[in-house]
């Protein structure tokens, strides 16, 4: 098979929106969080926790769907400390996300370590089982949009879409993000709203961990690999919008994907490819950055800034 | 009846009172204005009365009840709403979004625009306004978002709306406008109080005016509509205060060389056509109304902007802006490197910052501005208002001699105590005397009064007439009402 059918077969494309869910519940979690104006680089850590948050409560409960529950939960308790550390402790975001990152990574090392006495990877859990066998593209398309984390993302996009734009809630986040100031004046709890919103964001982002470890079928040490900030990545390039967060997240995904298809090839040719996803998002903010367009969005203005 | 009154609220800033003991009642459906030099207090005073600040004694009553806790929230939920000098709109929203924003009408747990739009059109006509609701705020003009702010407040149930400096930003014709609409709104029931500095709007439009001088409210009564001419004088005269007798002639002083030359300068709708010049060594004080072109041209003279037409001539400078947080201070550094701003090339070494010497220098200038606490290592915020402008002031005067050959001081003592007031005007004199030409711009008269050697008074960004020290508070009060423009 040549590498340009790979490419453009319908096994790729599975793989490629498999690869995409962690992207996309990290981005919607950036959004939420960046739109009530809290900067939100701990979306890494919170993918990390999240992944084995929802494996070691799947392999203690033997229940994928309380798994995922799990990594969401574990997602919305990282969520919660960035806000209290941000909203309440006036501690700059970039500092809290950097602290929380380094400690995710040594913490589920810890928890790996006390849980399975392992430095590498936790035991094989199942996940979810559903839809087609088979190892066809066809069959593997089915099982991957059929798979419930994938529609998760496709519902959390639309939910978090939904909620900026026709919800109290959100109204009050978008202007806790654009002017808090503002939204003071107007009898908002800035603090409040932020605090709950970036809650919410480290729950969609831990949903997201749940899946990286759910495709594996385990949690692997480091796993995340910079998805996180990927995901951030994309949040940025689509203007802190929903929609084209969850659209650019499926093309950095196809880069993923485009690593896993090429196992097969020479060594360097996957090591080039497998660099593709962090040098298209440099490309991407570079590129961003030079062009000023009609679709290119200001971030949220109050985006750091406290309301006094 | 009275629906709003204050009971003996004080409210002090450092040790500025900014509000003494004052005690005052507004009648509902009526045009209040509260006028008052700058830092008369009277923003303070409505701030105060809407529960955005709080009171350090006495107490606030709507309807006769105490307002409990004194929160703008609360004040807000008993009908008190207040337009701020600066909008406190969501730019990157629409007109509905910003209304809604707070009081949220929900059906099904969704927004209900229908229902906000509906309730914005019935206030819209109310005020004889109209606001297309799908517009962004940031595409409307300054005349729009004021309406919009009215809008808003008026829409969460308001039967009190205080407005604070309405017409500074706004053009003649607009503000005109403006007063209809709150005519509108005193005509439907609802009472207007309006804090401004413009005397003449107080006379022709608002049926009672209240009179802050020092922290303390010196006039409360109807405004008399028979004799507009008179009762601007009168109005004058009580915002500016009976004045004490003029001071003791400032020994004449030599006048040098000229060190600031400005011949003809515009700079866009601020400053149109200002001439002005500055000897060594003299004292020339800057009077008018605020907004008539003194920030542009103090921002002129420090270089921050640059002139459209005309000739600028200025000696080095040394400046102390209107603005302290804006201009003056980086508030999260130290005390010490505050007051060196701008000078550390100067006390290094090689590159590195000597820490002796800046320690030194430091020093040397907390004494010089009598700063309390004298710590140069706390951080500028750490410092109350009039202290944080002592180190200005401080900073500002240790420039002058050798290196500044000119002073500008714009507001020297605003927020500082009488004691150290008077410290910064003899060390403006001694300056002047070492040959330094000072420009004061101040909207004290009195302090113009003694430390100028002449005063030029400034109207709509010319200095409209040049006058002696000595001049009457009504004389300079008419030229800066601009009634004898034509210099």
């Amino acid at each position: 098979m040549s590498a340009l059918a790979a490419i453009f077969s319908a096994s790729m494309l599975a793989q490629t929106l498999g690869a995409s869910v962690p992207y996309i519940c990290a981005a919607q979690g950036g959004v939420v969080s960046e739109r009530s104006g809290v900067v939100n680089i701990a979306l890494e850590g919170t993918l990390l926790s999240g992944a084995l948050a929802a494996v070691a409560v799947a392999h203690a409960t033997g229940s994928a769907l309380l798994g995922v529950l799990g990594g969401a939960v574990a997602g919305g308790a990282i969520g919660m400390l960035h806000a209290l550390l941000v909203v309440k402790g006036r501690i700059d975001a970039i500092v809290s996300g950097i602290a929380l990152n380094l400690a995710a990574a040594g913490g589920t090392r810890v928890v790996l370590r006390a849980l399975y006495d392992s430095s590498s990877n936790s035991p094989s859990i199942e996940g979810f089982r559903f839809g087609a066998t088979g190892a066809g593209g066809g069959a593997m398309l089915v099982r991957a949009v059929a798979s419930p984390l994938f529609i998760a993302s496709v519902a959390a996009s639309i939910a978090v879409m939904f909620v900026l734009a026709r919800t109290r809630f959100g109204l009050r986040l978008r202007a806790c993000g654009e002017s808090p100031f503002a939204a003071a004046s107007a009898g908002v709890d800035v603090d409040r709203t932020r605090v709950a919103a970036v809650c919410l964001g480290g729950a969609l982002a831990g949903l997201g961990g749940a899946a990286l470890s759910f495709e594996q079928h385990q949690f692997q040490s480091g796993m995340s690999g910079g998805r996180g900030f990927i995901a951030l990545a994309a949040v940025i390039v689509a203007g802190w919008r929903p929609g084209r967060a969850a659209l650019a997240c499926v093309a950095f995904a196809a880069l993923d994907a485009l690593e896993g298809s090429l196992q097969g090839e020479s060594r360097a040719l996957h090591d080039v490819v497998a660099m593709l996803p962090y040098a298209a998002t440099l490309f991407a903010l570079a590129a961003l950055s030079l062009r000023k367009g009609a679709w290119v969005a200001a971030p949220p203005a109050g985006l750091g800034r406290h309301p006094d | 009846m009275d629906v709003l009154a204050t009971r003996a609220v004080t409210r002090r800033y450092g040790a500025t009172l900014a509000v003494d003991a004052v005690s005052t009642c507004f009648e509902s459906g009526r045009l209040h204005a509260v006028i008052g030099e700058n830092g008369a207090g009277k923003s303070t005073l409505l701030k105060l009365a809407c529960g955005l600040v709080a009171p350090d004694a006495g107490s606030v009553a709507i309807d006769g009840q105490p307002l409990s806790p004194h929160t703008p929230r609360a004040a807000i939920a008993r009908g008190i709403g207040m337009v701020q000098q600066h909008f406190a709109l969501v730019e990157a929203m629409t007109v509905l979004e910003n209304v809604m924003l707070g009081a949220e009408p929900l059906r099904g747990g969704l927004l209900d625009e229908a229902e906000a739009r509906r309730r914005l059109a019935e206030v819209t006509r109310e005020l004889g306004v109209t606001l297309d609701p799908a517009a962004r705020v940031r595409e409307l003009g300054i005349g729009d978002r004021q309406r919009l702010e009215i809008a808003r407040v008026v829409y969460k149930g308001a039967r009190v709306v205080v407005l604070d400096e309405p017409t500074a930003v706004l053009v003649p014709r607009e503000a005109d406008a403006l007063y209809e609409m709150l005519a509108r709104l005193v005509a439907a029931g609802r009472t207007v109080i309006v804090v401004t500095h413009k005397l003449d709007e107080v006379v022709a439009h608002a049926q009672t005016v209240r009179v802050m001088r020092h922290g303390q409210l010196v006039l409360s009564r109807d405004v008399d509509h028979d004799d507009a001419e008179r009762e601007l004088r009168a109005l004058a005269a009580a915002v500016m205060g009976e004045d004490a007798p003029a001071q003791p002639a400032a020994p004449p002083r030599a006048c040098g060389t000229v060190v600031l030359d400005l011949d003809d300068v515009r700079l866009g709708r601020a400053l149109r056509g200002l001439t002005l010049k500055v000897h060594a060594g003299e004292i020339v004080g800057v009077a008018g109304v605020e907004g008539n072109g003194q920030r542009e041209l103090t921002r002129l003279i420090a270089g921050l902007e640059h002139a459209d037409s005309g000739r600028v001539d200025v000696a080095a400078a040394s400046v102390v802006h209107e603005d302290r947080h804006q201009e003056g201070l980086v508030l999260d550094a130290p005390v010490a490197d505050n007051l060196v701003l701008g000078e550390h090339a100067a006390l290094s070494r090689f590159g590195v910052l000597d820490a002796s010497a800046l320690r030194a220098t430091a020093h040397a200038r907390l004494t010089l501005g009598a700063v309390e606490p004298g710590d140069p290592s706390l951080l500028a915020r750490g410092l109350s208002g009039g202290n944080q402008q002592k180190v200005v002031v401080a900073r500002a005067l240790a420039r002058t001699g050798d290196r500044a050959k000119l002073l500008v001081a714009a507001h020297p003592t605003r927020g500082v105590d009488i004691g150290a007031a008077r410290l910064i005007h003899e060390r403006i004199r001694a300056a002047a005397s070492r040959g330094v030409g000072v420009l004061v711009i101040s909207s004290d008269l009195h302090e113009l009064r003694a430390l100028s050697d002449r005063i030029a008074v400034m109207v709509r960004g010319r200095i409209a007439q040049q006058v002696d020290p000595g001049a009457t508070n009504e004389r300079l009060g008419e030229l800066m009402l601009g009634e004898e423009g034509a210099a």
